[in-house]
């Protein structure tokens, strides 16, 4: 009876260690956390409208009565520039890191103006940056300073009631989530030549597909 | 023989005593990472920068996306104001007193956070969709069947889950007194 006694101190103590590299674990190897879920139905860059909580929801507890519009950003190349009107002082938008920390978060109350501008910089390029609160074209925007390279920005506007859900979302389609495009000063720009294309934002319409070929045309 | 016997029960202990506690939990939490206001029950640091791994290992396990509780708090509900569990067996009434904050919602699900299917296609009720009672509150009634004035319909043979939303839970002002929740809604049982 005297010998179990080691053993079950020594169980004890790896259950301890055990406990704590599962907790710890968990963050790293979990397979169906946010970023997981949203990167099977989108790309970066690109700002995705998610349909309305159903049946079926893309990310658990979605809120019925929030319409939700994505965009997972990559700042390895280049700033990221996230615009949208916020139709509703209720409106707001949220930075998160790639495992969900929210490092930055405004709604249109605090916004005070119905066109946002948020300029996405990551802190190790800071710098080296010369962005300002306001724009090229003379636009006032907000620079959100990220501590990594990669996360989500998430737009949640509230629904009335169910009969505002199709304005609601029709709202959201100005949205817009870009890399920065810097103006290259050996081109002459020209009114004759076309401009970049809008990047318009893609209406995710079934939970769990393969990314699209074209993040405008999901089916 | 007896040696191999305790490394297997040593094994086996450790195994189930380290990863059974873990799961226990960052799946339910526990006072010091959680905060409990009569049946509501919230994740006081998640989407915090400074979260505890408990939380971070809780939000990584849900597939969440939340927002720090300065800026949105999300509570959950299982149980009535008396503490028994919500059945959809039963009907209850949701007494609602007015919050200080940009925006509420309250949702139901079931247990397995699914919506629940219904002819009405309701689900949820927010303050912009709430009228306000004579005595100051706004009431939703919890029911399998219709009821007069807000009515979300629990559908029938299973457990319920409510989900209270809040943006900007608090102002300026009371975020630098230190101010808490107070007032969160009484859930209340009529029938069963």
């Amino acid at each position: 009876m005297r010998a179990i006694w080691p053993w079950s101190l020594a169980a004890l103590f790896c259950a301890g260690i055990i406990h704590a590299a599962a907790v710890f674990g968990v963050p790293y190897v979990a397979s169906r956390d946010g970023w997981s879920r949203l990167a099977e139905l989108s790309e970066s860059n690109q700002l995705y409208i998610l349909p309305i909580a159903g049946a079926e929801m893309p990310l658990p507890f979605m809120a019925p009565d929030v319409a939700y519009a994505f965009c997972r950003f990559d700042l390895t190349a280049k700033n990221v520039l996230l615009q949208t009107e916020l139709g509703d002082p209720s409106w707001s938008i949220a930075v998160s890191g790639r495992r969900g920390e929210n490092f930055y978060f405004i709604s249109g109350v605090e916004a005070k103006r119905r066109e946002l501008r948020m300029l996405l910089v990551p802190r190790a390029r800071l710098a080296e940056e010369a962005s300002t609160e306001r724009s090229e074209e003379g636009d006032e925007q907000i620079i959100v300073i990220t501590p990594e390279m990669t996360g989500i920005a998430v737009i949640r506007a509230t629904i009335r009631g169910p009969s505002f859900a199709t304005d609601t979302i029709n709202a959201l389609q100005s949205a817009r989530c870009e890399t920065v495009i810097e103006p290259d000063p050996n081109v002459v720009a020209s009114d004759s030549e076309p401009g970049p294309q809008p990047n318009a934002p893609a209406v995710v319409r079934g939970s769990r597909r393969p990314p699209p070929r074209n993040p405008n045309e999901i089916r | 023989m007896k040696h191999l016997f305790y490394f297997f029960g040593f094994a086996g202990l450790s195994l189930v005593l380290g990863l059974g506690s873990a799961y226990l939990l960052v799946d339910d939490g526990f006072a010091l990472i959680t905060s409990q206001t009569g049946p509501w029950k919230t994740w006081s640091h998640a989407g915090s920068l400074t979260a505890d791994p408990y939380t971070r290992a809780h939000i990584a396990r849900s597939g969440d996306l939340p927002i720090t509780s300065a800026s949105g708090l999300i509570f959950q509900a299982t149980t009535d104001s008396e503490g028994r569990d919500l059945s959809s067996s039963c009907e209850y009434e949701i007494i609602i007193r007015p919050f200080s904050a940009v925006w509420w919602s309250i949702a139901l699900y079931n247990a397995d956070g699914r919506l629940i299917p219904n002819k009405a296609g309701r689900h949820a009720f927010n303050a912009q969709n709430l009228t306000v009672l004579p005595d100051g509150t706004q009431r939703i009634s919890l029911a399998p069947r219709a009821r007069p004035g807000h009515w979300l319909p629990s559908g029938k043979d299973h457990d319920l889950r409510l989900v209270l939303r809040i943006i900007r839970p608090l102002s300026v002002e009371q975020r630098r007194h230190g101010a808490g929740f107070q007032t969160l809604p009484d859930i209340q049982r009529i029938a069963c």
